[in-house]
């Protein structure tokens, strides 16, 4: 594309269905203990959207 | 839902439902604006066309731009809504988190001393003591805590230990008992528990940091910044300053640890608006995983910060941003917490929208078992959730429980609100006027980072617009 570069494609529907598996880190237990923030955790499941950013990568679409 | 923003001379958009990122050419970025700006009104999420209006908004792009390149750019657009990256619909809007295995209880913070050998004027557990009296936990009580979170972990596999305070060296007998009985039981459960501690760095000695460096999966050390704002603070009992105590600790601790992880944390108040001067000088003493954050309460009154500070504490995020950039560009490592957003290996719908888990996957463990929904919630009247040894409140676990993002209002509105996940429930209560309300002070913070965030992986990604 000319007019916009994608840095990432979307990821969060990812685990929805099931409802997540419980195995992140809890957000107030790393670096903070006040600030609440979830978007710097990592996915630690099984079907972690870094696997699957990583299947469309391989299929061409990343 | 769209939020397009320019930043430190970057066009960015993030797709607010799905999480994509996209870097834009001030063309692009102009065209959707205006198809932004279009479908307001419409519901949070609404598909539909996605177009610009016929007339004068059209007509201005095309005057600026040139017609041919505004076709282009909205045809881009287009094709990224098309994809899922761009207007996504918020299909799991209004949905309850994790059910199941992602209810039961995965996280302790064990206040092992509520005791400190600081007396920091900005500790909102009053000098380790929480509003009552001093005390520390006796290692069976400690042991018996992580025997609590084991039997109540339900199918989970990965459990978390933070020893906390108070200064939790102070009760360190408490802290071996508590992981040697995990080490050997949860294995058992077929879990595995990570322990992590924070600690004012002051009174660690090298039997202390030989323990932590082989048990702790991470060890945050509390330093302010420079001397002078660290001291202003973080004193000793005798009011002397801790800073160089501290730092010789920090270093001493980190100098160990290799590969493993820690945090440098320290507090930014009023008297410190320029805190990215205090990350640089924590990163020129050669920690490269940072972290510093607002101040949460201020028990003498005066370092809080408010709206008037607003302003300079925003600006000052873009600043931390553009040197943490510069820095990485001559090849320097330092990590900022909050600016380490994982675009793509990031959590799940279910966990950005149960965000903290505060009061029933994480709760906080007093010297005498006594159980609360957090650590900022300890000696909190009507807050206590019950205890390891007795029952729980299970009315009070599931208010927190049913508390999500879903369902305060004040988030319904917020681009931001998947990456924090609805705030923290204890700043909500004090500021919000509930657990259900926000900090809108924090928002705002919040909101910058995220940006300032975002704008930094747009950076590293490379590549121009």
């Amino acid at each position: 594309m000319r007019h916009i570069r994608t840095v990432a494609r979307s990821t969060y529907g990812k685990g929805l269905e099931s409802k997540g598996c419980g195995e992140c880190r809890s957000s107030c237990q790393s670096a903070c203990k006040t600030s609440c923030t979830v978007g710097n955790q990592r996915c630690e499941g099984a079907g972690a959207p870094e696997a699957e950013a990583a299947e469309r990568a391989a299929a061409g679409r990343a | 839902m769209v939020h397009a923003y320019r930043l430190l001379g970057k066009n960015i958009a993030i797709d607010v439902n799905g999480g994509a990122v996209h870097a834009l050419d001030d063309v692009a970025y102009d065209v959707l604006r205006a198809v932004i700006d279009a479908r307001e009104g419409r519901p949070d999420g609404a598909g539909g066309e996605v177009g610009l209006p016929e007339g004068p908004v059209a007509e201005a792009l095309s005057a600026k731009h040139g017609k041919a390149c505004v076709a282009e750019a909205l045809e881009e657009i287009r094709g990224l809504t098309a994809d899922g990256d761009l207007f996504t619909e918020g299909t799991f809007w209004g949905g309850a988190p994790g059910a199941g295995v992602g209810s039961s209880l995965k996280a302790l913070c064990l206040n092992v001393s509520h005791d400190c050998d600081l007396r920091c004027g900005y500790c909102f557990a009053s000098a380790g003591r929480f509003g009552g009296g001093r005390a520390r936990m006796a290692p069976k009580v400690a042991m018996d805590a992580v025997g609590f979170l084991i039997r109540k972990s339900g199918g989970r596999r990965s459990l978390e230990v933070d020893f906390f305070g108070g200064e939790p060296t102070l009760a360190f007998d408490a802290v071996k008992a508590a992981v040697a009985h995990g080490e050997a039981e949860a294995g058992k459960a077929g879990k595995e528990i990570r322990f992590t501690i924070t600690t004012n760095a002051v009174g660690l000695d090298d039997g202390m940091m030989g323990f932590i460096n082989g048990h702790m999966d991470n060890v945050v050390l509390s330093l302010d910044g420079r001397k002078e704002v660290h001291d202003a603070c973080r004193v000793m009992a005798d009011g002397s300053g801790s800073y160089d105590a501290a730092v010789r600790g920090a270093k001493a601790m980190v100098g160990m640890r290799g590969g493993k992880g820690y945090y440098v944390r320290g507090t930014y108040t009023n008297r410190n608006l320029d805190f990215a001067a205090d990350v640089a000088h924590l990163a020129d003493l050669g920690f490269e995983r940072v972290s510093v954050e607002p101040v949460a309460s201020s028990w003498d009154g005066g370092l809080e910060l408010g709206e008037a500070h607003l302003p300079a504490v925003l600006l000052e995020y873009e600043r931390l941003a553009l040197a943490v950039w510069e820095r990485r560009r001559r090849g320097e490592r330092l990590e900022f917490f909050h600016f380490e957003v994982d675009l793509e290996g990031g959590p799940c719908a279910a966990k950005r929208m149960a965000g903290c888990g505060a009061g029933y996957e994480y709760m906080a463990v007093t010297p005498d078992g006594g159980l609360y929904p957090c650590h900022q919630f300890v000696g909190m009247e009507g807050y206590r959730i019950g205890g390891i040894y007795g029952e729980q409140d299970a009315g009070l676990m599931d208010a927190f429980k049913s508390t999500n993002l879903s369902t305060k209002a004040d988030c319904a509105g917020c681009w931001a609100r998947f990456h924090c996940g609805g705030g923290c429930a204890s700043s909500s209560l004090r500021y919000g006027g509930g657990i259900g309300g926000t900090y809108a002070l924090g928002c705002e913070m919040e909101r910058k980072r995220v940006e300032c965030a975002v704008w930094l992986k747009v950076m590293e990604s490379g590549g121009e617009g």
